[in-house]
């Protein structure tokens, strides 16, 4: 099952979990964040102490809930949902989700059980805790899930919960060669996604938001940066030259590269995403305030109708693009705990910067940071250590050559991605793939100029707009506050404007962050600096036959 | 010398005596010119006095005229609350409270010792309005809406006034007491009537309640609400 069916299928069993069966219903007080402990083994259950995968108390009101999803031995899905209108009060769904499809409890006073042959699940809700419990018989041998959320939230895991571009960054740089080298499809992955999901953006009704009232920036594409990647099938398990070796070690310090950056695009959009919703539940609160005032004017008969209903139709857009860039955020987040390999549902967040109010961005002069770029890059330095093992290796080793802008399309799998034999056959292609990934940086410099020009140009722009905007808006509350005569049209235009501007400030400080953050990566200073050393040494060089 | 000064002298004796004899021949047109101007000047000021008496009079019942319509502002002049509830749409059931505050166009009139030229009372007479600023709250949302009436003349005799303005979307059919319909020319009530006259007179010196007929621009439907003085401690 791929990760989409995976996600249609969750999907799936929530909307059906939402229909009006029998439900577990407390009522009380189960506030804040819960402990939450999961075993296999029925002797350590009372004790246990492992974090599991239960998405929890910290995430907002309207989306209160828990949501648990296993795996047996099999691997087959179990998935089920505790969901809450209020902290206070919390529902556990009776419909649960096994492998052999959905199952009810039959609920009795606070639980609810289901006993058949081969799987037995128990759940209850009490004051104090949510228990939850299956005893499945699967292929290969007895399997049991045991849930216990209680109050009083150890978070004794040791996880960091919270991040800064810098901890991220750090976090990146600990992930240890084996995990890496099961991470390449993951990282890849989780690439796509993000960029699949920065092109959502579009799907917001209001089109100011996130795209600058001109669409002077663009986030998605100042972070969609990728350069051409090379890397073998297996590190530092083949037959290898000097040169191949290194060609390896630098092959593993531009995934490195490419996850510190993919760090990097997650911490910025996902910051951009927070900020923007900032910004957004605080318009919303004004529109909703004014939507309340113009109703009431209208219901009062002191406006004509149609006023009302110009503010409530924004209002109802504005509300559903809250909704959306809120399930975006979810996104992202799941998508970050994903590369950073921890469990989906332990909620994490992000550190947000503080914005500047005038963004400094330096002046690029392009030539001199192509340069700079292609003498210090990773990339190139590994091609031409791949070019020079591959002068010296008759037999070829298979290298793989991951260029998204080639392939497009974020369906296309680890498996489609070309390969490179290192050979003395393959020296050419080698070198035209040098060439390539020269190009590449070349149009990379030229595209961060130009955005960085764009930004510089646009900061002062954008700042003066926003003071006008801003007072504008003011002075057209004024007048309805005041009882002038109010135009419903105007007021919601010059609203709109406002946010884009807003969201343009927001864009403009996290630009200058972010091509601080690009200027890092061709330069390979800052996040990106001495990657080499954290490179792992490999294995020694073994011999085949030998 | 000498010479010169008494030939001066004895000319102008004889031109004396030669004046004399001239006014001597018309003495009857001169007295009866004389009795005709004392007599028109008698007349004259017989018409200043009757006209003067008149005029006092006019004044006076202006001055009257004027201390009725005052009386009658006066005993309306305050503020005055009343609620009515409406079923919104979305938000349910509110609660609206009606705070209309009424003042006069002229301040308290006090009569001079001096009586008043007709003129200077007609200037007050033509002033003299009262004018409502009319607020409505949401009690369930606390926004107001309100709006200033200006100068608006009051029907004396039949007690009520109407607060209708070009700048305003609200109307405000005010009448001492709940008329018979809510047509927009209601028939007032004999109450009402009496109550009105009581005002002008003096003899009921404040008013405690009003009722309000109102109606929207934007709503076809009529409210009628009782509004009841606010005291100053309320």
């Amino acid at each position: 099952m791929n990760k989409n069916h995976l996600f249609s299928l969750v999907g799936l069993t929530f909307l059906v979990v939402g229909c009006d069966e029998p439900v577990l219903k407390l009522s009380g007080s189960l506030p804040g964040k819960l402990s939450v402990v999961k075993t296999t083994d029925k002797a350590k259950r009372e004790n246990a102490n492992t974090l599991v995968t239960v998405r929890g108390f910290k995430i907002d009101q309207q989306n209160f809930g828990i949501d648990i999803l296993e795996r047996d031995l099999s691997k087959t899905l179990y998935a089920f949902k505790i969901k809450g209108e209020s902290p206070s009060k919390i529902q556990l769904h009776s419909q649960i989700f096994v492998p052999k499809g959905f199952i009810s409890l039959q609920v009795q006073d606070s639980c609810g059980e289901y006993a058949a042959e081969s799987l037995k699940v128990k759940a209850c809700l009490s004051e104090e805790s949510i228990y939850f419990a299956i005893d499945a018989q699967t292929e290969k041998g007895p399997w049991q899930l045991f849930v216990h959320a209680a109050k009083n939230f150890d978070d004794s895991d040791g996880m960091q919960t919270e991040y800064s571009l810098d901890t991220l960054v750090k976090s990146v740089k600990k992930f240890t060669y084996e995990t890496n080298i099961r991470r390449e499809v993951v990282f890849q992955g989780n690439q796509n996604i993000a960029l699949a999901r920065a092109n959502l953006l579009p799907r917001l009704n209001l089109k100011v938001l996130l795209e600058g009232p001109k669409a002077l920036f663009s986030l998605p594409e100042a972070l969609s940066s990728f350069l051409p990647f090379v890397f073998p099938n297996r590190w530092y398990e083949l037959d290898r030259t000097k040169a191949l070796y290194q060609a390896e070690r630098y092959s593993y310090a531009v995934l490195l590269s490419q996850q510190v950056s993919t760090a990097a695009n997650f911490y910025f959009t996902i910051s951009h995403y927070e900020l923007a919703l900032k910004e957004m539940r605080g318009f919303l609160t004004t529109l909703e305030t004014t939507y309340r005032r113009v109703h009431d004017a209208v219901e009062g008969g002191f406006e004509d109708p149609n006023e009302a209903a110009i503010v409530g139709n924004r209002l109802s857009k504005l509300k559903s693009d809250v909704l959306s860039l809120e399930d975006d955020l979810r996104q992202q987040y799941a998508s970050l705990s994903r590369f950073l390999g921890r469990p989906i549902q332990t909620p994490i967040s992000i550190e947000l910067p503080s914005l500047p109010s005038d963004p400094t961005i330096p002046e690029i002069d392009v030539f001199q940071v192509t340069k700079q770029a292609e003498e210090k890059s990773l990339e190139l330095k590994q091609m031409d250590l791949l070019i020079e093992a591959a002068k010296k290796h008759s037999k070829g080793v298979t290298f793989s050559f991951f260029d998204p802008g080639a392939i497009g399309g974020w369906e296309i799998g680890f498996d489609k991605i070309p390969r490179i034999e290192i050979a003395q056959s393959e020296t050419r292609r080698l070198e035209a793939e040098k060439g390539l990934v020269g190009r590449v940086l070349g149009e990379e410099v030229e595209k961060f100029a130009s955005i960085a020009d764009r930004v510089l140009k646009q900061a002062p722009i954008v700042k003066s707009a926003l003071v006008n905007s801003e007072k504008t808006v003011r002075r057209e509350l004024d007048h309805l506050n005041s009882g002038e005569d109010f135009n419903a049209s105007h007021f919601v235009d010059r609203f709109e404007e406002l946010l884009g501007w807003k969201q343009a400030q927001v864009q403009v400080a996290l630009l200058s962050f972010i091509m601080k953050n690009k200027l890092e990566k061709l330069l390979t200073e800052g996040h990106y600096e001495n990657l080499l050393a954290v490179v792992p040494e490999g294995k020694p060089i073994q011999k085949k036959g030998k | 010398m000498k010479n010169l000064f008494r030939g001066k002298v004895v000319g102008a004796t004889l031109s004396t005596l030669f004046l004399a004899a001239i006014a001597g021949c018309g003495s009857d047109d001169a007295r009866r010119r004389e009795i005709a101007q004392i007599e028109g000047e008698e007349a004259a000021k017989k018409q200043v006095e009757t006209e003067n008496r008149n005029r006092d009079q006019r004044a006076k019942a202006m001055e009257e005229d004027l201390a009725q319509r005052d009386n009658f502002i006066d005993a309306l002049t305050g503020d005055f609350v009343g609620t009515y509830t409406r079923i919104d749409s979305i938000y349910g059931e509110q609660k609206w409270e009606v705070h209309m505050n009424l003042t006069s166009s002229l301040p308290t009139y006090k009569p001079p010792q001096r009586v008043r030229s007709p003129e200077e009372i007609a200037v007050d007479l033509a002033k003299i309005a009262i004018r409502p600023t009319v607020k409505e709250t949401n009690l369930d949302s606390g926004n107001t809406f309100g709006c200033d009436y200006g100068d608006v003349l009051p029907d004396y005799n039949y007690g009520m006034f109407q607060a209708k303005a070009s700048s305003c979307n609200k109307q405000y059919f005010v009448s001492l007491a709940l008329p018979d319909t809510t047509d927009e020319n209601p028939i007032p009530k004999d109450s009402q009537i009496k109550m009105a006259r009581a005002l002008m007179s003096g003899a009921l010196l404040r008013v405690d309640e009003l009722t309000v007929i109102i109606t929207s621009n934007f709503d076809r439907e009529k409210r009628i609400v009782q509004l009841k003085r606010k005291l100053p401690n309320e």
